[in-house]
């Protein structure tokens, strides 16, 4: 191709003006990457926290009970009857499954009260559907037949408690009535999700209900599957088979309880997305500006292969092209630069949030391999730089020599 | 010499378009960071004063053993003054500081509301109400009603807990609350307000009380849980920490408590003046890129006028007036630009300034803890135009020493070579 | 002591490897108020030579001295001085600077030199445009004028502040030889007038002759040196 060799050799004849304004691209796309490589590490570690110690992958809740549950209520339970055991043992996919029964409680060790949210859980299942073992730091997590709490290691610290201690934790009944419960402290955990670290307590499951009142009822069946892809099979099966059958349940998914999560990477994402843009943008007038000045220069040249029979459209195209080839250096450089720092975020990491800013995340963040992003930011710098280099062209055939000499004497 | 600059102004019009995208980018770049800006320092302030005005306030006074407890809300570790002789007396010693203008003591309690079967937590809040108006303007965050009256038996509530307790201004409530002794009691309050500030934390759980109200029926006489200092500006934050140091130095028994600072390291506020300060690199990268294309143009422009360069040099110019004139051209280039870019940023900062960016549900995962406002109100102001303004010129300003050094460097035969 | 001598003059440019010797070992004195042509075939040294005395560019070898004082011992600014004391300098095209008036473009001259009053500089500067008959056109801008006038405009500002010398190179290349004599009368005009003296290089033999004393260059060395 004749006029993309011309082009080259023309981007080639100002090399270090070709080369800045690629280096503007390049900053935008090693922006953009590294950026949402962040973002989406961010993201992942959130919803690990979520998944692993909040909702599981799928939650079965009543109806009622889910718009509200923010608020603790003790109505709207479940009931995990011999039926509803033998459903779920269908759910294909499903690893555990374990009821649980949240509630408000406030935490007193004789001196402070804190209110908390307490947490009765099957021990043995719970082990299964989260992964609170791992993280003990001390004790260990309480079986199903015994007494005993754990807690965050966070809210050990703060009420002064060492395994070992008793707590008491003050609350009320599903009938309204003030009830309190001295529980032995078996195990502390530090969980890489904050609001375990510093304000839950677990305590055994049929312990609570009884303290309670609510007569074996849960306040919501958490499951774990397999696997996270097979979360919409299972949601299906659990809506077709038991929702079908019990009008008042429902089925949510670990993204359902994570809404506020959700909503705040996508801020993050938005943002991304318009300070690449920004970047862009830049990059566009720069790339207007290198076609302007290189048609400048070359104004007798232009008009030279007019006169050598060269059409416009032509003359339109070798600047095009030299356009693009800015974006395609850019994109080259800028690819280059952002698979290295996505590289380090992936295996070093940031530390983002040194003190506990109430973040769903206290771990050091790693960043995540996201090839569509460089996809994406790629298409979109080629794009701009095409659309950019249009208009200069145009302007830069439809001058006439003398126009462009004006001001020089 | 002034020669130089009229030269200089003339050379702008030469060729327009050229001139024209040069001050584009400089516009674009200039405006991107008055709004970058605006919003980050607008986001930051408000933040900042909610900070100051309900937890920190420009220097806080706590017992030494409730520092980071706060959480517990406990009301063993009271404020009592120097000498376990009550705060009034503090307070009295206190004013006599310069760089103290007022003095809130504050008790921080929780507390429960029970509505049949259901009991919900709250946070009460003893504040001296009129001495909270007159330092914070507390009144403006009343949404209906009015502020409660001394010793009476009035609160006012954070709007969005009143509408998860189902409640309006005017009724009845009781509060069930544990005393400073221990004694696990409720009290009665007639709603006299409702409270809207705009941060999730003191909206949804905050219920407030006349400060001598709560002392009585806490049994905290002449006590608070923690003791704001609010200096004549927060800038003299260090000088106002000093004078606190040296007055409770001389007290003996004062050892018991800690004088905290509103940007005291380690604290949140710390880490985002980090944030402001990186942001400030941002700016500046920006500027940057815009002035990449400002230098691409100036260097061509050189190349043009080397005959005229020349001819300059033959007329006896120095080196350094040909660089000053280059320097010049890219000065008024920057100067137009950042003052387009200034009127262009200073637009969507007002409309911004006004409207707000909703950042709705994305913030309440951190609104639980945190005293942030989920809409984000632009910072329109004076001081942000003229900080982007100059950076934009002074930038500008450095990077065009490069197409300006080239055109100083000119041998005059070279210059003058065909 | 004469106004100017040149002494060995050598320049030896150096393009990579190759060394190009554009003047070797000229010697040569001028007096005050010559009216001197300097001639030869393209590429012969006329503008190198010029230059050297226009203290534009320094000699390799040799030394240039204006009125006695050697000039390589001089930093560039100093030179700057220099020129915008002593010299005057006409060119082939491109003289003027385009976004200055006639006037402007002289008045910058004066301007440059340490203190004159405004009042002056316009008398000077509208004596020397009438001079060189121009005196109507003070407010034109240089692409408002024709290649003559321009050259005029440049002699005037050449001359306005009363140099030592004044180097002309080429300064009637791009003109027709109808104007070509007209620039030149104005030449000799002033230095009859104001006994400037005149350095300037042509190859055009016309106006050579009008020369009263002319060097001819051939391969960096004069062969000849005739006073007429
Ligand atoms: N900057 C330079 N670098 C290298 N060689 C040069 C340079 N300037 C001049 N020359 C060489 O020096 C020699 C003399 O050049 P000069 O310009 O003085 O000739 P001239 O007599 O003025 O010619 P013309 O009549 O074409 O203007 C030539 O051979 C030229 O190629
Ligand atoms: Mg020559």
């Amino acid at each position: 191709m004749f006029l993309v060799r011309l082009a080259v050799r023309n981007l080639t004849r100002n090399k270090k003006r070709t080369l800045i304004v690629a280096m503007i691209i390049a900053f935008g796309i090693v922006f953009f990457v590294m950026f949402n490589s962040l973002v989406l590490g961010l993201e992942r570690s959130y919803f690990d926290n979520v998944i692993d110690f909040e909702s599981g992958h799928l939650q079965l809740v009543d109806d009622d009970y889910w718009p509200r549950q923010d608020e603790l209520p003790l109505h709207n339970l479940i009931t995990l009857d011999e039926q509803l055991q033998q459903n779920l043992s269908q759910v294909p996919n499903l690893k555990s499954y374990s009821p649980q029964i949240r509630f408000s409680a406030n935490i007193n060790n004789g001196l402070d009260e804190l209110p908390i949210t307490a947490v009765g859980v099957d021990g043995e299942r719970k082990k299964e559907v989260f992964k609170l073992e791992e993280h003990l730091i001390a004790g260990e997590l309480f079986t199903a037949d015994q007494s005993g709490a754990v807690l965050g290691s966070s809210l050990a610290e703060l009420m002064g408690f060492e395994l070992g201690d008793y707590l008491l934790l003050v609350f009320t009944t599903a009938e309204g009535v003030f009830n309190t419960l001295e529980v032995e402290i078996v195990g502390v955990v530090n969980t890489p999700n904050p609001k375990v670290n510093d304000k839950q307590v677990y305590i055994p499951y049929q312990k609570a209900s009884g303290a309670l009142n609510t007569e074996d009822k849960a306040t919501e069946i958490v499951m774990r599957l397999e696997s996270d892809t097979s979360i919409m099979e299972a949601k299906e099966f659990i809506k077709n088979n038991i929702v079908a059958e019990i009008d008042k349940y429902a089925v949510y998914s670990w993204r359902d309880s994570a809404q506020d999560v959700v909503a705040m990477t996508e801020v993050q994402d938005i943002e991304n997305r318009i300070i690449t843009s920004l970047f862009l943008l830049i990059a566009a007038i720069g790339i207007i500006n290198v076609i302007i000045l290189a048609a400048l220069e070359r104004i007798k040249e232009i008009g030279m292969m007019k006169a050598m029979g060269m059409k416009e459209w032509q003359i339109i195209k070798i600047f095009m092209i030299e356009g693009l080839g800015i974006g395609v250096i850019g994109s080259i450089i800028g690819s280059l630069m952002g698979g290295v720092g996505v590289y380090w975020l992936v295996n070093y990491g940031l530390d983002l949030i040194e003190p506990d800013f109430g973040l769903p995340v206290v771990e050091r963040t790693y960043g995540v391999w996201n090839l569509s992003a460089f996809i994406f930011v790629i298409a979109f710098t080629l794009i701009v730089s095409l659309v950019a280099s249009i208009f200069p062209a145009y302007w830069a055939v439809c001058k006439e020599p003398v126009d462009a000499l004006g001001g020089v004497n | 010499m002034g020669y130089l600059p009229v030269i200089a102004v003339r050379n702008l019009s030469r060729h327009k378009l050229r001139t024209l995208i040069s001050i584009i980018a400089i516009a674009l770049v200039v405006a991107i960071v008055v709004v970058a800006r605006g919003h980050i320092v607008g986001y930051l302030e408000s933040t900042y004063d909610s900070y100051i005005n309900y937890d920190t306030g420009h220097v806080k006074i706590i017992n030494q053993e409730f520092e980071g407890r706060e959480r517990l809300m406990s009301l063993n570790y009271p404020v009592a003054g120097f000498a376990q002789d009550g705060i009034s007396k503090m307070k009295e010693e206190l004013a006599e500081v310069d760089e103290v203008k007022y003095i809130l003591p504050r008790i921080k309690f929780g507390g429960a509301v029970s509505q049949e079967d259901e009991l919900t937590n709250v946070m009460g809040w003893g504040l001296n109400i009129e001495q909270e108006i007159a330092a914070i303007d507390f009144d403006q965050q009343l949404k209906a009603g009015r502020m409660p009256l001394a010793d009476s038996e009035e609160i006012i509530m954070g709007q969005q807990l009143l509408e998860r307790l189902e409640l309006a201004v005017g009724e009845e409530i009781t509060i069930l609350y544990n005393t400073a002794i221990g004694s696990f009691q409720g009290s009665s309050f007639e709603i006299v307000g409702a409270l809207e500030t705009g941060l999730g934390l003191i909206d949804g759980n905050v219920f407030i009380l006349d400060l001598s109200q709560a002392q009585q029926m806490l049994n905290m006489s002449d006590e608070a849980t923690e003791l704001l200092l609010i200096g004549a500006d927060r800038n003299r934050t260090d000088s106002l920490v000093m004078e606190m140091d040296e007055l409770f130095g001389s007290f003996e028994a004062a050892t018991e408590y800690s004088i905290i600072p509103w940007n005291a390291p380690g604290k949140i506020i710390d880490y985002f003046k980090i944030g402001e300060r990186i942001y400030n690199i941002i700016y500046i990268f920006f500027i940057l890129m815009g002035s990449i294309i400002l230098i691409n143009t100036m260097l061509m422009i050189v190349r043009d006028r080397t005959r005229e360069i020349g001819v300059m040099l033959a007329l006896g110019l120095k080196s350094r007036e040909i660089w000053r004139l280059f320097l010049l051209e890219g000065i008024f280039m920057g100067i137009i630009g950042s003052f387009i870019g200034i009127i262009l940023g200073g637009v969507v900062t007002k409309v911004f300034s006004i409207h707000g960016i909703d950042y709705g549900e994305a913030m309440e995962v951190l609104s639980d803890d945190l005293l942030l406002e989920t809409v984000a109100y632009t910072d329109f102001s004076l001081e942000n135009l003229i900080f982007s303004f100059l950076l934009g010129v002074v930038i500008v300003t450095i990077a065009c020493i490069i197409p300006a050094r080239r055109a100083a460097e000119l041998e005059p035969s070279e210059a003058l070579r065909d | 002591m004469g106004l100017l001598k040149l002494e060995e003059v050598e320049k030896i440019y150096r393009q990579g490897e190759i060394e190009v010797s554009a003047l070797g070992g000229v010697s040569l004195e001028v007096e005050q108020g010559e009216f001197t042509s300097v001639a030869g075939p393209s590429g012969s040294g006329k503008t190198t030579l010029l230059n050297m005395v226009g203290c534009l560019d320094q000699p390799t070898n040799g030394e240039v001295y204006l009125e006695g004082e050697g000039i390589s011992k001089l930093d560039k600014d100093q030179l700057a001085l220099l020129r915008r004391e002593n010299l005057g300098f006409i060119f082939q095209g491109y003289n003027l600077i385009p976004v200055l008036t006639v006037y402007e473009n002289i008045e910058l001259a004066l301007k440059l030199l340490a203190d004159r009053n405004n009042k002056d500089i316009k008398e000077q500067v509208m004596k020397i445009l009438t001079a060189v008959g121009l005196g109507e056109m003070a407010d034109r801008k240089p692409n408002e004028l024709s290649g003559g006038q321009k050259q005029r405009v440049a002699i005037a500002r050449a001359l306005v502040k009363e140099p030592k010398i004044v180097l002309a190179d080429e300064p009637t290349a791009n003109l027709d030889s109808k104007t070509s004599i007209d620039v030149l009368e104005v030449m000799v005009e002033m230095n009859q007038k104001l006994e400037t003296t005149f350095i300037f290089s042509t190859h055009d033999p016309l106006v050579m002759e009008s020369a009263k004393r002319i060097i001819k260059l051939k391969d960096g060395e004069i062969i000849a040196d005739e006073r007429s």
